[in-house]
C-alpha cells in the first residue's frame, strides 16, 4: 500500500513542479541569466530544463545520501569538534562599543547626511555592510551578534523590570516581528531613503529597548527580537561557536543536527518564516509578480492589499508544504512520533537553504557596492558626488550564485538525513521518512533558482523593493 | 539515536502500539521495536533479545540493499535522462 500511496504523492508533487515550471518559463527562450553573457562557451538552455536540473540535483543528493546508512559514521561527522581559547573581555567590550558607535553614526548620518541613497552612509552601511556582508558573516564564520548587538548594549544600561514573559506566546512574537520587518522593507522605500531608514532604526531601537527593559534582555533577545533569533539560527550553520569554555570549531552546517535547536510549532514556524521572507523579497522583483499584481490591481483591488494577501498566503503555503512533508514522514517512517516533534528535528535543515539563498541573493549586490561602502564610510559626512560602483561583474558570478543555492540545498538534504537517522530506529524507515521533505526541497530549489536568475524588475505600485 | 527524552508520540485511535519495556517509547510494530531495543538498550538486553535484534538488523540489510539498487537505478536514469535532454535541447 505504501508504494502506491507514495506513487500518488510523488506524482502530485511532480505534477505541481512541472506545472509551476511550465507557468514560470518564458515561452521558448531561456535565461541562465548572466551565465549566458559569460562568453561563447556557454549554452542556451530552456528555463524549464535549467530549473528541472536544479531540482534533479537535489533529488540526486537525497538518493546519494540514502547510501550512507552507517549510524556511527553519520554521528562522527556531526560530533567532530575542536576547541579554541575564548576571546577576552576586552575584545567583547570593543565589540559592544563598535556596535553602538555604528548605530549612532547610522542614525546621525541618516538624518543629516545627503538624501541620495547611494551617497548616504546609513543606507549603504545598513544594506550593504550589515544586511549583505555582516549577515553573511553570521553563517560563514560565527554569530557575533550577541556581543555586537547595539540594541542589547543600550538596553543593558537600564535596570530591568523583569516582568514575567507570557510563556504561552512562545516565540510567536518573533515570527510576527520578522514578517513585519520584511513587510516594511518590501513596501517602503527604506532601501533608498536615508531619513526613513534612520527613523525606522530609531523606532526599532526604542521598541527593542523598552521590550528588553520590561521583560529582561535574556528572554527578549531569545524569544521576541526577530533579528537576534534569525542570527542565532544562522550562527548554527557557522563553523565557529562561542561556548562557556571557549570557541568550538565544527564542520559547517553540522551544528544544525543538534537536537536542541528547534522545539515546538512556534520555533518551526520561525524557521519556515526565515526561509520564506528571503524568497518573497526576491519574488516581488520578478516579472511574474509584476504581471500578477498589475492584473489584480486592474480589477480594482488596492495594491497594498494585493501585496499583503499574497505575502501572508505565501507564508501559509510554505508552512502547509512543510507540514504536509511531516505527515509523509510520519507515514513512511513507520513511527508514532508526532508531526510537531518530527518538524522540530527536520526544520533546522531549512536553515541551510535560507543560508544558501541569502548568500546567492546578496553576493553580486555586495560585491558591486563594496567600493561605494568603502568610499562613503571613509567620509560619511561629506561623501563624493558619485561614489564608485563596481559595474559589470563577470558572468561567472551568477554561476556561483546558482551553485550557492544548490550547495545550501545539498547541506539541507544531509541535515534532514541525519535527523531521520537520529529519530527512527529503522534505517530503511529513516530513508523513507525523507520522501516528503525531499519533494518540498526540490520545490524550494526550483523556486529560488528561478527567482535568483530571473532578471530583476522594479516591484510595481510601491516605491520600495529593498536590495 | 541519542540518549535523551524520547520524542512525543501520537497513536491513531484504531491501532495498538508496541511499548518499549525500558523507556516506554511507543512503536508501531515488533520489527521497529526490536531495532529500537538494540540501538537504545543493548546493554540491558538478554541473550535472546540481542539475537532477535541482530536478526532484524540483518533482515533490514536485505531490504536496504533492494532500496539501494532502486536508488542507483534512479540516479542512472536521472543522469542519462538529463544527458539526453541536454543533448537534444542545448545546442
Amino acid at each position: 500500500m505504501d508504494r502506491r500511496r507514495l506513487g500518488t504523492h510523488a506524482s502530485v508533487g511532480l505534477l505541481g513542479a512541472t506545472l509551476a515550471v511550465a507557468l514560470l518559463s518564458d515561452p521558448g527562450v531561456a535565461h541562465a541569466a548572466g551565465l549566458r553573457e559569460a562568453g561563447a562557451s556557454t549554452v542556451t538552455v530552456p528555463t524549464w530544463l535549467f530549473l528541472t536540473t536544479g531540482g534533479g540535483a537535489v533529488g540526486a543528493s537525497f538518493l546519494l545520501a540514502s547510501f550512507v546508512t552507517d549510524r556511527v559514521f553519520i554521528r562522527s561527522l556531526h560530533q567532530w569538534r575542536r576547541e579554541l581559547p575564548s576571546p577576552g573581555r576586552l575584545v567583547a567590550g570593543i565589540g559592544r562599543l563598535t556596535g553602538v558607535s555604528l548605530l549612532l553614526l547610522t542614525v546621525y548620518v541618516g538624518f543629516t547626511g545627503p538624501s541620495t541613497g547611494l551617497r548616504n552612509f546609513a543606507v549603504v552601511f545598513v544594506w550593504v555592510g550589515w544586511w549583505g556582508g555582516y549577515v553573511a558573516s553570521t553563517y560563514l564564520l560565527g554569530n557575533t551578534w550577541p556581543t555586537l548587538n547595539p540594541f542589547r548594549t543600550v538596553a543593558d544600561l537600564f535596570p530591568t523590570l523583569d516582568r514575567p514573559y507570557p510563556e504561552r506566546l512562545g516565540v510567536w512574537p518573533s515570527v510576527v516581528g520578522l514578517l513585519g520587518l520584511i513587510w516594511i522593507e518590501v513596501i517602503t522605500p527604506m532601501a533608498d531613503d536615508p531619513r526613513l531608514l534612520a527613523s525606522m532604526v530609531v523606532a526599532y531601537t526604542v521598541a527593542t529597548v523598552i521590550g528588553a527593559v520590561v521583560f529582561g534582555s535574556e528572554v527578549w533577545f531569545s524569544s521576541v527580537d526577530p533579528i537576534s533569533r534569525a542570527f542565532a539560527l544562522f550562527g548554527r550553520f557557522a563553523p565557529f561557536k562561542r561556548t562557556a569554555e571557549g570557541i568550538t570549531v565544527r564542520l559547517p552546517g553540522m551544528a544544525l543536527t543538534d537536537t536542541d535547536l528547534v522545539a515546538g510549532r512556534d520555533e518551526v514556524a520561525f524557521v519556515v518564516c526565515l526561509l520564506y521572507v528571503t524568497t518573497f523579497d526576491g519574488f516581488v522583483a520578478t516579472w511574474l509578480w509584476e504581471a500578477f499584481a498589475v492584473g489584480v490591481v486592474g480589477w480594482g483591488v488596492p495594491p497594498l492589499a494585493v501585496y499583503l494577501v499574497a505575502y501572508l498566503a505565501g507564508f501559509g503555503l510554505f508552512l502547509a508544504a512543510f507540514w504536509w512533508a511531516m505527515g509523509l514522514a510520519r507515514r513512511y517512517g513507520s513511527t508514532y512520533i508526532t508531526r510537531e516533534a518530527l518538524a522540530s528535528r527536520f526544520a533546522p535543515s531549512l536553515v541551510a537553504i535560507a543560508v544558501g539563498y541569502h548568500l546567492a541573493h546578496n553576493l553580486a549586490f555586495v560585491a558591486g557596492l563594496l567600493p561605494t561602502l568603502a568610499v562613503v564610510a571613509a567620509a560619511p559626512l561629506s561623501p563624493p558626488q558619485q561614489p564608485p560602483v563596481l559595474a559589470g561583474l563577470p558572468g561567472w558570478v551568477s554561476g556561483v550564485e546558482m551553485a550557492l543555492v544548490l550547495v545550501g540545498h545539498v547541506v539541507a538534504v544531509w541535515v534532514a538525513h541525519a535527523a531521520a537517522y537520529d529519530l527512527l530506529p529503522g534505517r530503511l524507515a529513516a530513508i523513507k521518512s525523507q520522501y516528503g521533505i525531499t519533494l518540498v526541497m526540490i520545490g524550494y530549489t526550483m523556486i529560488s533558482l528561478w527567482v535568483v536568475t530571473t532578471p530583476l524588475v522594479e516591484p510595481p505600485f510601491i516605491s520600495g523593493g529593498g536590495p | 539515536m541519542t540518549a535523551g527524552p524520547s520524542p512525543e508520540t501520537h497513536i491513531p485511535k484504531d491501532e495498538t502500539p508496541v511499548v518499549c519495556p525500558y523507556c516506554g517509547f511507543e512503536l508501531p510494530d515488533d520489527e521497529q521495536c526490536r531495532l529500537h531495543l538494540g540501538l537504545e538498550h543493548y546493554g540491558e538486553l538478554g541473550e535472546a533479545e540481542r539475537e532477535a535484534f541482530k536478526r532484524n538488523y540483518t533482515e533490514e540489510e536485505t531490504a536496504l540493499n533492494r532500496f539501494r539498487i532502486i536508488a542507483l537505478g534512479a540516479l542512472v536514469a536521472l543522469y542519462f535522462g538529463f544527458l539526453v535532454v541536454y543533448a537534444i535541447l542545448a545546442v
